[in-house]
């Protein structure tokens, strides 16, 4: 359930980051970078939550 | 040039047959387990790199690259919200592999008929999966007709270069089914990852003179691109009708759900998972600055599908990158096309003719292999409106699975009518919004696919509930006299 809300959560700013406060910030460091960074923070919370499989079973 | 160009491909082609035929070695491919899913014992890195080849098709370096050329940075929060969507492999990848093992199922359609009790609904399916992915198998091996094409200088027309890779997806999966068809597009995975890196590379500092002047240039000349909505295409709703679809692709898509079927172990599993997230990750970004670049040094195309043959055609990339690049994408499509081909075949053998003894179902897998692959050819030849028209709508037509998937496993109320209802017109519906353009309230049909498909699966699984049922330690359902006439559900023996 946390990790579902979590990833709820990574949705919503998926969307409100780049569509609103970087809407206009027409730099690499902008949504560019946001995007690359939120990637990696997804791909992360999918590691860390199936760290344990083939352990526990 | 022209002789280098024929070498590769042959080489190409050379390398992955022998492939094919070393996976195969001492395997005996007379039962379905072993030709479909290579006795599930595959290892996490094979796992991962066919999976990874079997997602990425010539959509990436040709589509992708492409939207960003027109859209800019959205395509990567596109892109890459997809590769976020591999969350839901956490809730149901131990599932898909635990109920096939104990099962012996073969299809994600055979596993969802299975859980409905019901041959209909596994009978749907597997259609549904049939008329949106046999389309976009033809439009792969239309890209890859082209590309030869122009790469050749004509040597090998499309009509040509259509049969050659038909010719070799078949004899790809047939060699040794699953076994060849991983091992290959390992090798492949490995081509498309490389050729586009090299090429990226190459352009950025030869073109560009490096990351820092590549960026600067964007910034002055091209900021709009990099935000959204930017240049204009990438309206939310846009963003979101490409984006929902696309999201559940780990679970609508049947070639890359069935893969779930593969790995020897949960930890297998898992590093399947993570090495697709990796590859994912960096192929994604190596991708839209692709895109990136094409918008950049050549600004004013009019079709963006031409950016990445335009940019390996500019006098700065020499030869040899510009065939690696073609020859990555020709991988990238045949490692999807024969794929696809070999989880239909299986959907067909195992959900269309499930009533027959298992050699004749291995027949039937191995026959409906080539009329399957002949059905694409035929199509890639002829090029029909409605090919295109099936193809685009793939990813949304598809999520009308989506909804029965997820009740199988986390809706006890769920039931047959639902699934198979839901599925049915869902699909459906689906098709003819994108057949007439139909975008009520402003959403994309992608949209539309899963919330019509979740309100009559919803909706007809409160109406005709199940009369009888209960819940396997696993979560799947059992209805009890209604039970799947293959070998039944009663205990863990292989039906």
């Amino acid at each position: 359930m946390k990790g579902l809300l979590w990833f709820l959560f990574l949705l919503f700013l998926d969307v409100a980051i780049p569509y609103g406060v970087l809407s206009d910030y027409g730099r690499i460091t902008g949504a560019f970078i946001f995007w690359t960074v939120w990637g990696a923070i997804a791909v992360a919370s999918i590691f860390f939550m199936t760290r344990r499989w083939g352990e526990e079973r | 040039m022209r002789f280098w160009v024929i070498f590769a491909i042959f080489l190409y082609l050379f390398v992955g047959t022998i492939l094919a035929f070393v996976a195969k070695r001492g395997k005996s491919m007379s039962d379905l387990e072993e030709f479909f899913l290579a006795r599930r014992t595959l290892g996490g890195v094979l796992s991962a790199l066919t999976y990874s080849a079997t997602t990425y098709s010539a959509f990436m370096m040709i589509g992708l690259a492409g939207l960003t050329y027109t859209g800019g940075v959205g395509s990567l929060g596109f892109e890459l919200t997809y590769l976020a969507g591999l969350v839901l492999i956490v809730w149901f990848g131990p599932k898909f592999w635990e109920f096939g093992k104990r099962y012996g199922v073969i299809s994600p359609a055979e596993m969802l008929g299975r859980i409905y009790g019901s041959e209909r609904v596994a009978f749907a399916f597997a259609l549904v999966c049939i008329i949106f992915l046999v389309p976009y198998s033809a439009v792969q091996l239309m890209g890859i007709g082209y590309s030869l094409d122009v790469m050749s200088k004509g040597v090998i027309p499309f009509s040509l270069g259509i049969v050659i890779a038909a010719t070799v997806a078949i004899v790809w999966s047939f060699t040794g089914g699953m076994r060849s068809v991983a091992w290959t597009d390992a090798f492949q995975a490995g081509l498309m990852f490389i050729s586009s890196l090299v090429a990226l590379l190459f352009i950025v500092y030869k073109g560009f003179g490096g990351f820092g002047e590549f960026f600067g240039i964007l910034e002055s000349n091209y900021s709009q691109y990099l935000c959204v909505p930017g240049p204009g295409f990438f309206k939310l709703s846009t963003f979101l009708g490409l984006t929902v679809p696309w999201f559940f692709f780990s679970i609508s898509n049947p070639q890359v759900s069935q893969r779930l079927f593969v790995p020897r172990s949960l930890k297998s599993l898992r590093n399947m998972l993570w090495g697709f997230l990796i590859f994912g990750f960096f192929y994604t970004i190596i991708v839209i600055l692709w895109g990136f670049a094409a918008r950049a040094l050549i600004p004013s195309l009019d079709r963006p599908d031409l950016a990445t043959p335009t940019l390996l055609s500019l006098p700065i990339v020499p030869p040899f990158i510009a065939i690696l690049v073609m020859i990555g994408v020709v991988s990238a499509a045949i490692s999807t096309i024969d794929s696809v081909l070999l989880t239909l075949s299986s959907m067909v053998s195992k959900d269309l003719f499930g009533k027959l003894p298992e050699d004749k179902q291995i027949l039937i897998g191995k026959l409906s292999l080539f009329l399957l692959t002949g059905a694409v050819l035929v199509f890639a030849y002829m090029r029909p409106s409605m090919i295109v028209l099936l193809s685009v709508s793939s990813s949304a037509g598809l999520l009308s699975l989506v909804p029965a998937i997820i009740g199988a496993f986390y809706w006890k109320r769920s039931s047959e009518r639902g699934a198979f209802w839901s599925i049915v017109l869902g699909a459906f519906i689906t098709g003819v919004l994108f057949a007439f353009k139909i975008n009520p309230m402003g959403l994309m049909p992608g949209i539309w696919s899963i919330i019509i498909s979740s309100g009559i699966f919803v909706l007809f699984s409160l109406i005709f509930p199940l009369k009888r049922r209960e819940r396997l330690k696993d979560g799947a359902l059992r209805e009890e006299g209604l039970g799947y006439t293959r070998g039944g559900l009663s205990g863990p023996d292989k039906g």
